[in-house]
């Protein structure tokens, strides 16, 4: 009996790996469409002694291939520049120049301390090891706090995250990303999340209401994503080549 | 008059009666003058060598820009590549007008000082590219070659994965990797690719490309200008390949040494630096240690030979490198490792080989004249700007040895093509950032922890949001062709009409540089600009620094031995003079005036100075003079900037002479005054205490 | 005939440290031009006192000195060397010649000094003094390259050529053989008689003191 409510009690404490990884499933299968994805998002950087860096984006996602494309829409003389990734690949193409090239996973998106990571599919299941660190308060909320380390061959920004996780709701509130060397290197918060009923997925997908990202090496650095608008509506096929892309500024 | 005669007969006789020391004294002060002289002809001719190099290749007499500006202005480079601010000038026009007015300004010239870079893709890449294109215009011929190229690079990389089987922490992507590889290396491949090419290059993109590796990137200094003025006013520059950018057209000259040093082969890069390490500084492969490592390192870099080359080429290539290298076996991979493996006495050969048979099947040069180039950089306003540019030539300067790489080595652009990468924000573009930002509009969190301001509230993090809009609009979004939105030819007016870094001023007469500093000065001023004026030393950054530090060791250095010289010819006088009371006794017992002696005194050292000085100055025009012919050699290529060319070629003028003779007349004479005043104070009365 | 030189009263201090040594007490000499005076005594006597305060190299702390009538008391270094250079002349001991010069031109040289005659008057008036002194044959010679007893003539030649209104001799011929030092006697004597140089010589050399027509002897810086 007594056995029975100490292993109960050290349950709660600390869950069990399995628990773990069923927390990141969640956060995973929230976010993901089993049809496909499309939003538009405004990008906002802030950089001192630096004028304002601003988007605005179409994203689009193909979760079961595993596709990505974001298309820059706004300011005019951004249009047109984009993304697309690939098999594990990322491509950029500017078509002032009609060139494509292959970015990192560290690439910062448009200039700003947005990475690939941000727009995707969450992964955090297929991509992390978890850890339990403890429960913890973040501002109102109670949370578990985890720490997340990369699984071998898994193509991430950085290596290792702590994350904080919503008891309540079981959403992604604080992520801290640190470099291999152990460096903090960004602080992410994810304030309130959306809920959209998907059709084809016949459950709701959540998306963050907005992303803001604190860059913890270039000091005074924060960049928001303001996601504005989710489509769940099937797309094309096509949209995910490099054609497609090339032919926005034909 | 008789006085004089005395007193010239007396000193000349002394000096002869004490050889011995006004010999030593002689010679230091001869010594002197030849350091004296030989230096000052030496500063003066590198001062109007480094002028000439600095001031007709890119600086002017005088530079002006932003008082505000962050950092100085270092056109020549300065310790931070790139990092440097040098604020802008809003709007040229209005600057120049200014300028024009000022007499004493005979032109003036735009500049914008920028980086790009121009990503180097890998072989394969470059390859892909092409086949692509070649897919779009239908080429079969052309697109069978690059393929077969593909498959070669792919060959080569192939054992390369093997290899790694023991050191690999993902045995899944190794397997991946291989299996992407082994598929186009397969009998079928071209069958497959014939059957889907925009997918199988889509699929090579992605799986195949990133495993070659080497790709690179260049960096650009760029230098925005109108360049028919630039090529105008600085007669130096000289296109060395293809054409000048014709008149309002985009285009980019790239810098001759720039291109050697970034943009060409590495191989042929390699063998160029190892020909000069051997030539200037004499080094053996054989006995140097870092030459020797080298050409281990070079021959592992055969595969930037190899990569360009397709299955005839490949052909070719074969036997003529198994009749170079005369015993060799194996496949053309071996050969070519062999053939860069090379040492003394094959060198020559080898190089000679390798720019007659190599180079013209390779690509010798990332960038060629006549291609497009993608230059990209961050504007001012944040924003990653690329554009593409005609390379129309190659420049250099005359007067610099091909092969000297010089500081600062700048591509020069079009105005609007710099601005565009310069990307100094439009009051419109400004209006539609607001207007993006307005609609939207995140909070913005200030000041206090962020986390009170997001999570201070409590309540649920969960909202359920209904779609408001569809968003298909845009799918169907289109942009038009980016080409379209840049202007591709321009007027005089919008050369002149927009931002600028610095403007380069030329004067009427560069002898009067201060004059015409102040001018320029004053009339920014008050037409109330905020505009600084620098002259061409300073403005060429730590170049010209180091030109003023070099003077400044060599003056602290001549001052230091005069110190040492007025010590030792002091000392030497004093110890003369002691010796020589018995007689000064005497004469001033005779009647000899305290004057006498004194003056008597400062004439002996000063008929030494005279003369040492003389053939001091003679050796110093002697030695200028042979160096003058000889050349005092650049030794490396900072030098070679501040020389103007491989060798500086010092000449003395008479001014040369005149302020080394001068010079040590003065210290000769500094370093007598005591010893003379202490002979004048000796006593009559010692010529009776019966000394002599 | 008044003294051409004249000392009276005349006391000399020396300090010497914080003491102050006095050479001379109360010396009262007067010598008149033509005369042959020799002054005597031993060292310390005070002797070179005198012939310093004599050949104008310094001035009594008090009494007066008088040289051919000029009162040298308050005189200045540069006036004091004017009254040397034209009214004294010097024989010394060593000779104390210009060894850069030769033998000419250790002879012209206070006639340089002085500046007053031509080129042509002091050529005359050099070689006239050598030819005095018996020098001729070696007037292009330096001093290096003469006896003893011709540099003392040279010594001569060069204390008379100014025509100076006394010729101060400290010791001439202490430095010499006796043979040769009569020599030079004999012909100071000789010029004292022709051309009535006045002569004052410091000397303790007996034959010296016999040819003198007048004798002052010092001792603990009073003369007897």
């Amino acid at each position: 009996m007594l056995a029975l409510l100490f292993s109960s009690v050290l349950a709660f404490a600390a869950p069990t790996p399995a628990e773990l990884v069923g927390m990141l499933t969640t956060i995973d299968d929230r976010q993901e469409n089993s049809g496909d994805y499309k939003s538009l998002v405004y990008i906002e950087n802030k950089q001192a002694g630096k004028s304002d860096l601003v988007y605005q984006a179409v994203v689009y996602r193909r979760d079961a291939d595993d596709k990505l494309i974001i298309l820059f829409v706004k300011p005019q003389s951004e249009a047109g520049k984009g993304y697309l990734r690939l098999d594990n690949n990322l491509f950029m193409y500017d078509p002032a120049v009609g060139k494509w090239e292959r970015r990192t996973e560290r690439e910062r998106i448009g200039g700003t301390s947005s990475n690939r990571q941000d727009f995707d599919q969450s992964r955090l299941a297929e991509e992390y090891t978890p850890a339990y660190v403890a429960e913890e308060k973040l501002g109102a909320y109670a949370v578990h706090h985890l720490k997340l380390t990369v699984k071998t061959g898994a193509d991430v920004a950085y290596p290792v995250a702590d994350m904080w996780i919503d008891k309540a709701t079981g959403n992604t509130l604080k992520r801290q990303d640190f470099a291999d060397s152990g460096r903090l290197m960004r602080t992410t918060y994810y304030p309130s999340w959306n809920k959209l009923r998907s059709e084809s997925k016949g459950a709701d997908v959540y998306f963050p209401k907005e992303i803001r990202i604190i860059d913890e090496v270039e000091k005074g650095t924060q960049t928001t994503v303001v996601i504005q608008e989710v489509d769940l509506k099937t797309l094309d096929a096509n949209i995910f080549t490099k054609a497609w892309l090339e032919s926005k500024s034909r | 008059m008789s006085h004089v005669l005395l007193m010239t007969r007396l000193a000349l006789r002394n000096v002869r009666a004490h050889l011995v020391k006004n010999l030593v004294i002689g010679v230091i002060l001869a010594f002197g003058t030849t350091i004296v002289v030989t230096g000052a002809s030496l500063i003066d001719s590198l001062q109007i060598a480094m002028r000439k190099s600095i001031t007709t290749s890119v600086t002017a007499d005088l530079q002006v820009y932003d008082a505000t500006a962050r950092d100085d202005l270092a056109l020549l480079g300065d310790m931070n590549f790139g990092g440097s601010d040098n604020g802008e000038i809003p709007d040229y026009a209005t600057v120049a007008k200014v300028l024009a007015g000022v007499p004493e300004v005979a032109a003036v010239l735009p500049m914008g000082i920028g980086n790009a870079t121009v990503f180097g893709a890998n072989e394969l890449d470059r390859t892909l590219e092409s086949l692509r294109a070649a897919n779009r215009s239908g080429d079969s011929a052309l697109q069978a070659t690059l393929l077969d190229r593909v498959q070669r690079i792919a060959g080569d990389i192939r054992p390369e994965l093997d290899r790694l089987d023991t050191i690999t922490s993902d045995a899944e992507k190794l397997a991946a990797d291989r299996a992407a590889l082994d598929r186009v290396l397969a009998a079928g491949f071209t069958t497959e690719y014939a059957a889907d090419p925009v997918g199988t290059i889509d699929w090579m993109d992605s799986q195949v490309a990133p495993l070659a590796t080497d790709g690179r990137l260049a960096y650009f200094r760029l230098l925005g200008t109108d360049l028919p003025a630039f090529q105008k006013h600085f007669p130096r520059m000289q296109i060395s390949r293809g054409t000048v950018v014709p008149d309002g057209t985009r285009g980019i000259l790239l810098n001759e040494s720039m291109v050697e040093q970034w943009l060409k082969n590495p191989v042929a890069r390699e063998f160029d630096a190892i020909e000069k390490l051997i030539d200037t500084e004499g080094g053996t492969i054989g006995e140097s240690g870092t030459l020797y490592d080298r050409v281990q390192r070079l021959s592992r870099q055969y595969r930037r030979v190899l990569y360009q080359l397709d299955s005839a080429e490949a052909a070719e290539l074969e036997p003529l490198l198994r009749k170079e290298l005369a015993d060799d076996q194996g496949d053309l991979v071996a050969l070519l490792k062999a053939f860069l493996l090379f040492n003394d006495e094959n060198f020559k050969a080898r190089k000679a080989f390798f720019y007659q048979e190599l180079a013209p099947r390779i690509r010798l040069y990332d960038v060629n004249v006549g291609d497009t180039i993608p230059l990209r950089a961050f504007t001012k306003s944040g924003y990653l700007k690329s554009l593409n540019v005609k390379v129309y030539g190659v420049y250099r300067y005359t007067g610099v040895a091909k092969d000297d790489s010089a500081a600062g080595a700048y591509c020069l652009i079009d105005m609007p093509s710099f601005r565009d990468l310069y990307g100094k924000m439009t009051d419109q573009q400004r209006e539609e950032l607001s207007a993006i930002k307005g609609a939207v509009g995140a909070a913005e969190l200030t000041g206090g922890s962020i986390e009170d301001q997001l999570f201070g509230g409590g309540g649920s993090v969960e909202v359920e949001v209904t779609q408001t809009a569809t968003l298909e609009s845009l799918d169907t979004l289109s942009f038009g062709r980016a080409e379209d939105r840049q202007q591709q030819t321009f007027t005089q007016a919008q050369i002149e009409g927009g931002v600028a870094t610095n403007i380069a001023v030329f004067l009427k007469d560069p002898a009067k540089e201060a004059a015409g500093m102040a001018a320029v000065k004053s009339a920014l001023d008050s037409a109330g600009m905020k505009l600084k004026v620098v002259d061409w030393k300073s403005a060429s950054g730590f170049v010209g620094q180091a030109a003023v530090a070099i003077q400044v060791v060599l003056l602290i250095a001549v001052i230091v031995l005069f110190l040492v010289a007025l010590v030792t010819i002091n000392i030497a006088l004093v110890l003369a003079t002691l010796e020589r009371t018995g007689e000064i006794g005497t004469m001033r017992a005779l009647g000899a005036q305290r004057p006498f002696v004194l003056q008597l005194i400062m004439l002996e050292s000063q008929f030494v100075g005279v003369a040492a000085s003389l053939f001091g100055a003679g050796l110093a025009w002697a030695l200028v003079g042979w160096l003058g012919k000889v050349g005092v050699p650049a030794g490396n290529d900072f030098l070679s900037v501040l020389f103007g060319g491989k060798a500086l070629y010092p000449s003395m003028a008479p001014e040369h002479a005149i302020l080394g003779m001068v010079l040590v007349l003065v210290v000769s004479f500094a370093a007598t005054l005591y010893p003379a005043v202490l002979a004048a104070r000796v006593p009559p009365i010692v010529a009776l205490q019966g000394k002599e | 005939m008044s003294a051409i030189v004249e000392l009276t009263h005349v006391v000399k201090d020396y300090p010497l440290g914080k003491l102050t040594v006095r050479a001379l007490h109360d010396v009262s000499i007067a010598i008149h031009a033509g005369e042959f005076t020799a002054i005597a005594g031993p060292s310390g006597s005070g002797k070179t006192t005198i012939l310093n305060m004599i050949g104008c190299m310094d001035v009594p702390s008090e009494g007066t000195v008088r040289i051919d009538g000029t009162v040298t008391n308050t005189l200045g270094d540069a006036a004091l060397t004017d009254l040397r250079l034209n009214r004294i002349g010097f024989i010394f001991q060593t000779f104390n010649l210009i060894n850069v010069l030769d033998v000419y031109q250790n002879v012209e040289f206070p006639l340089l000094l002085q500046g007053t005659l031509s080129a042509s008057d002091r050529k005359k008036r050099v070689e006239e003094m050598v030819e005095k002194v018996g020098i001729t044959k070696q007037m292009r010679q330096r001093p290096n390259e003469l006896s003893g007893g011709q540099r003392q003539r040279v010594a001569i030649a060069r204390a008379l050529v100014t025509n100076p209104a006394i010729v101060l001799a400290d010791e001439p011929t202490a430095n010499l053989d006796s043979a040769t030092g009569n020599a030079i006697i004999e012909l100071m004597r000789e010029l004292n008689a022709r051309d009535h140089v006045t002569f004052i010589f410091s000397t303790h050399d007996p034959k010296v003191m016999s040819c003198a027509t007048r004798l002052i002897k010092v001792a603990d810086g009073k003369v007897q």
